[in-house]
């Protein structure tokens, strides 16, 4: 039994990661404009029905293709940004109307997907598919293993461009103050588009190496919406190192509630914990933000 | 009056599939002018309105099924639970705003979906519950007629009351609204309890009337978008705005449907919505009228 605990909590920290690069994208774009991306699931699992298709019709692995899918995602979100976000934010509208809109999205995503892929099931089979290796008596999944490596490495990059370079470091000055940072000649219009591009192409590259690990179907976006928003709210609306803590503390709850309890509970056990979180701490783990 | 008249007697002459169609809108109807009390008129935009007729349907099949209790109780009873569930958990829950408590809502929506997977040996799990279907469509048709008219009568009445003030009030400043002696917390559960009842008791007979019921159908988050959606087209806080909204949205969906087969129609609500929200917050009706209702979501 502790070798089985020990091998379920090292398979939950390697999803971990996977989790934190979506929740890191989710929250780039809250911290920064203050959207709250109600159809960043829809679009990971878009994501991953676009390399399904590229591994079906191109024998592409999801591994190259989360390169080539980066690109259309990116300008995916900056169009977002521009059509859908930039006219509320002229009119000053509240947080919750860009929440609405992002449902809009949502809808038509999730549409567009059960019309084209259908509601089956579908799942991309690759050569490292099924295989896994044994240390100490533990099993460790090889797939699980590489995604933990390549979520490792983006998360890295994503950290030091927002400390190292001007353009990351305006979006982190936007999510400190946005009036202030506009005075300091910080050009709001580009970052913002900036940021939302970032955030879906991270989007996109979750999804497809997802791909391989899950299996996925239009509705499944509502899992991972659910998911992603605890993870945010967990690790505080706005801090990127709270959310990547609170992914690895979620991965490593969901793999010990499957393990003790039942895979089936554990939504509701994730969804009590959001719900929880909210209102013991509405600004999360190390979040600042409150309304 | 004469459309009453025209709806009331409808059922003599109209055909299976019409009676279905406007049994479907009124129960948007109802459903669309409930999520306008609590959302519309006191600003608690609430994602997982669907949970309450899921609770109700739940509640009346189960009933219906395992104790063979009359549907009448049944449905009522499920009413009575979704109040009770909306007052155990609006008291903690709508102290939260904005998209704190619409993500809330919309988590607890997700919960008890999972609840009516996982407590099979109640909910007989994703097999869901059949009952027996009842012969006639013409019931049905005059208790989501009536659903329907309570739903809109009592929103009428609200809006002219003192209480559809507070709850404006509370919408549009809470603090200040707690300053000049609102009670605000009575005043918030109290709408989110009145916006449980008719969902309650229309989920009941909806279940009974499609005779089938599982988590997905019952749980469904197209019944919360379909009343959002109206509610915004409309225009929220208003009395007439759903009941617009929701002749405009059933009718386009029945006739894109008709156009074009299969799920395309949801195509058209998602577009719709986005318009919606970025070209016209305040509705239609805030094309006639500058005073009632507004863009209820401008304000924080």
């Amino acid at each position: 039994m502790f070798a089985l605990t020990v091998q379920s909590l090292i398979g939950g920290v390697l999803i971990g990661a996977i989790y934190a690069l979506l929740a890191v994208g989710l929250n780039m774009v809250f911290g920064g404009m203050r959207v709250v991306n109600n159809a960043h699931a829809n679009i990971v699992v878009l994501g991953a029905y676009l390399a399904y298709t590229l591994s079906k019709s191109f024998h592409l692995d999801p591994l190259i293709s989360m390169f080539l899918l980066s690109v259309p995602f990116f300008v995916l979100g900056m169009a977002i940004q521009r059509f859908l976000i930039e006219p509320l934010k002229r009119r000053k509208a509240a947080m919750l109307t860009t929440m609405l809109v992002m449902a809009g999205v949502w809808i038509i995503i999730e549409t567009l997907s059960l019309v084209i892929w259908t509601a089956d099931y579908r799942f991309v089979k690759t050569p490292y598919t099924g295989k896994s290796f044994e240390i100490y008596g533990m099993m460790i999944s090889t797939t699980k293993l590489i995604f933990f490596g390549i979520s490792t490495v983006l998360l890295v990059l994503v950290y030091l461009f927002l400390t190292k370079t001007d353009k990351g470091r305006a979006i982190r000055a936007i999510t400190e103050d946005r009036e202030a940072s506009q005075l300091m000649g910080v050009k709001i219009r580009e970052v913002t588009t900036l940021t939302f591009g970032i955030s879906c192409a991270l989007a996109g590259i979750g999804g497809s190496l997802m791909s391989t690990i899950y299996s996925f179907y239009p509705a499944m976006a509502d899992a991972w919406r659910g998911r992603l928003f605890c993870i945010v709210i967990l690790g505080g609306l706005g801090s990127i190192p709270g959310s990547i803590i609170s992914a690895f503390i979620f991965s490593t709850i969901e793999a010990m509630v499957t393990l003790f309890a039942s895979a089936i509970w554990t939504d509701v056990v994730t969804y009590s914990l959001v719900i929880l979180v909210l209102l013991i701490k509405p600004s999360g783990l190390l979040g600042r933000f409150t309304e | 009056m004469l459309l009453l008249l025209v709806l009331a007697i409808l059922p003599l002459f109209a055909d299976r599939y019409v009676l279905h169609i406007l049994l479907l809108f009124f129960l948007y109807v109802a459903l669309a002018e409930s999520w306008n009390l609590i959302s519309g008129f006191t600003g608690r935009v609430n994602f997982g309105h669907v949970t309450f007729l899921g609770i109700g349907a739940y509640t009346s099949m189960i009933l219906l099924k395992d104790y063979g209790w009359s549907p009448f109780y049944t449905c009522l009873l499920g009413g009575v639970f979704a109040v009770i569930a909306a007052v155990v958990v609006g008291y903690p829950l709508l102290r939260l705003r904005g998209p704190y408590f619409a993500i809330s809502m919309l988590s607890l929506s997700f919960i008890f979906t999972g609840l009516a997977y996982n407590l099979s040996d109640l909910t007989e799990g994703g097999r869901g519950i059949s009952v027996p279907p009842f012969t006639s469509k013409i019931p049905f048709y005059y208790f989501m007629l009536i659903g329907a008219i309570v739903a809109v009568g009592s929103i009428y009445k609200i809006s002219r009351s003192k209480f559809g003030l507070g709850l404006i009030s509370i919408r549009e400043d809470e603090e200040v609204a707690d300053s000049l002696g609102i009670n605000t917390t009575l005043y918030k559960i109290l709408a989110f309890a009145g916006s449980a009842v008719l969902p309650g008791i229309l989920g009941g007979i909806y279940g009974y009337y499609m005779s089938y019921i599982d988590p997905h159908a019952a749980f469904s988050f197209s019944f919360t978008l379909n009343s959002i959606v109206m509610c915004l087209l409309g225009g929220s806080g208003t009395v007439l705005g759903p009941i617009i909204g929701a002749v405009i949205l059933r009718g386009m969906s029945e006739y894109v449907s008709f156009l074009i087969p299969g799920e395309f129609y949801k195509l058209l609500i998602g577009a719709l919505f986005i318009v919606l929200i970025i070209y016209l917050p305040g509705g239609i009706m805030s094309l006639f009228s500058k005073k009632e209702g507004g863009d209820a979501f401008a304000k924080r």
